[in-house]
């Protein structure tokens, strides 16, 4: 087909066709059209194109969001930097089952408040999750996944096991709070229940600190450090299965 | 928006704004990393500017123009540099989503509607599909409203080829 008419021309068909025009030019342009054989073919050929737009495109509403995005919007303090790049993003690919994120970045206090604040902090990105966050986890490759873990913790630190406790391990990922790498380990409960999460944080700065419970952002948490790392166990569940977890966590942690 | 309950209240709003804000990244972008990376500088430039936001206006629109602005800025040029600024077929699959394989129809529209160019196809996006008016549009992409209209209407006509070509082709066979 030939277009005969001009681009503004085009134009004011489009808008008839859109209906956005106002009432006078509506009636003035549909008067043109059928005055105008050029302009009732391209009319015609719009015509053509009536496509559900909205429909087609709706299921790309249920594209995944990256969990870097929702803890980055979640969180609790404005980034500073832009963390995301694709040289992180290319890291994703360093073992099926590991992917890198970020926690934004907080001006830490110090001693215990600094403590609180990593806390507060892993829980807060805790409380975004959901079974089907770490359901849909693949395969751990747990040689990459340990490898990675004593890369990031200069140390050697076991995976916990919680399976006779009804508690089952599902993935690792490292992130990062304050330039400090954290290593996230996820489990889920067999039966019921939201993601439980078993955190290690490098912290040259940490001095021992013997077990101690909380509540922050919904969760249940016990946190203690040792040898440079701060661990948190926490999630949705009782106090006592917090205990028992964090408890279980300590007996099996130690190096070979 | 002054104070840290607006603080979160922005935050919440743009919690709710990311599946919008994913779709428009897949649109404008040629491979889902770099789709990845627009939603997340996107996050961040809004999140560094979210006193900036007028309240009373529009925040989906005030997030959509800083995702068009980061992507034809700042990321598109870098996609370039990569060898990825050209629509790959391949990687249409990927990019689309889990699109519901059942209604064939609503499939090969969204398929067509992702391989014409760029420009056509966020203009596609943000007028049919977001409903803005041709106005919002240009001001979101930062384009004259004729330039909006311009790129519909060769949006439509491609699509009236495509649609006048396969037609001929199943009427061959």
């Amino acid at each position: 087909m030939n277009i005969t008419l001009t681009e503004d021309e085009q134009a004011r068909v489009l808008a008839f066709k859109d209906k956005a025009l106002s009432s006078s030019e509506m009636a003035s342009t549909s008067e043109w059209i059928a005055q105008t054989p050029g302009a009732q073919e391209f009319l015609e050929r719009l015509d053509q194109t009536d496509l559900p737009f909205a429909e087609a495109m709706s299921p790309m509403l249920n594209i995944p969001i990256p969990e870097a995005t929702i803890s980055t919007v979640g969180s609790q303090s404005i980034p500073r930097t832009l963390p995301w790049g694709r040289a992180v993003a290319a890291l994703l690919l360093l073992g099926a089952g590991i992917t890198i994120g970020s926690i934004a970045n907080n001006t830490f206090e110090q001693g215990e408040d600094r403590s609180a604040s990593w806390v507060a902090q892993v829980a807060n990105y805790q409380q975004l999750y959901v079974r089907p966050t770490v359901e849909v986890a693949g395969p751990v490759d747990f040689p990459a996944l340990e490898t990675m873990m004593e890369t990031e913790l200069e140390q050697s630190i076991n995976i916990p096991n919680f399976d006779d406790l009804g508690v089952a391990f599902r993935r690792g990922q490292l992130l990062q709070v304050d330039g400090n790498p954290l290593i996230q380990l996820a489990y889920l409960p067999n039966e019921s229940g939201l993601p439980i999460a078993f955190c290690i944080m490098k912290d040259a700065t940490a001095t021992a600190a013997a077990p101690s419970a909380g509540r922050s952002h919904g969760l249940n948490y016990e946190s203690w450090s040792q040898n440079g790392l701060r661990f948190v166990l926490l999630g949705s569940g009782s106090e006592s299965q917090i205990e028992a977890l964090a408890k279980r966590a300590r007996a099996q942690i130690n190096p070979v | 928006m002054t104070n840290t309950n607006s603080e979160n209240a922005f935050r919440s709003d743009l919690t709710d704004l990311l599946p919008r804000l994913m779709r428009y990244a897949r649109v404008l972008t040629p491979t889902v990393p770099d789709a990845d990376d627009l939603l997340q500088m996107t996050c961040e430039r809004a999140l560094t500017r979210w006193q900036q936001f007028e309240p009373g206006t529009r925040f989906d629109a005030w997030a959509f123009r800083i995702m068009s602005s980061v992507w034809k800025n700042e990321l598109r040029s870098r996609a370039i540099r990569m060898g990825q600024g050209f629509e790959d077929a391949d990687s249409l699959e990927g990019r689309i989503g889990n699109h519901p394989r059942g209604n064939i129809y609503l499939r090969q529209v969204l398929e067509r509607i992702m391989r014409l160019p760029e420009n056509q196809r966020e203009t596609i996006l943000l007028t049919y599909v977001e409903g803005y008016s041709y106005e919002q549009t240009a001001q979101i992409l930062d384009i004259a409203i004729g330039t909006v209209m311009s790129r519909l209407s060769r949006a439509r006509l491609a699509l009236a080829n495509d649609l006048e070509k396969e037609n001929a082709i199943e009427s061959a066979t």
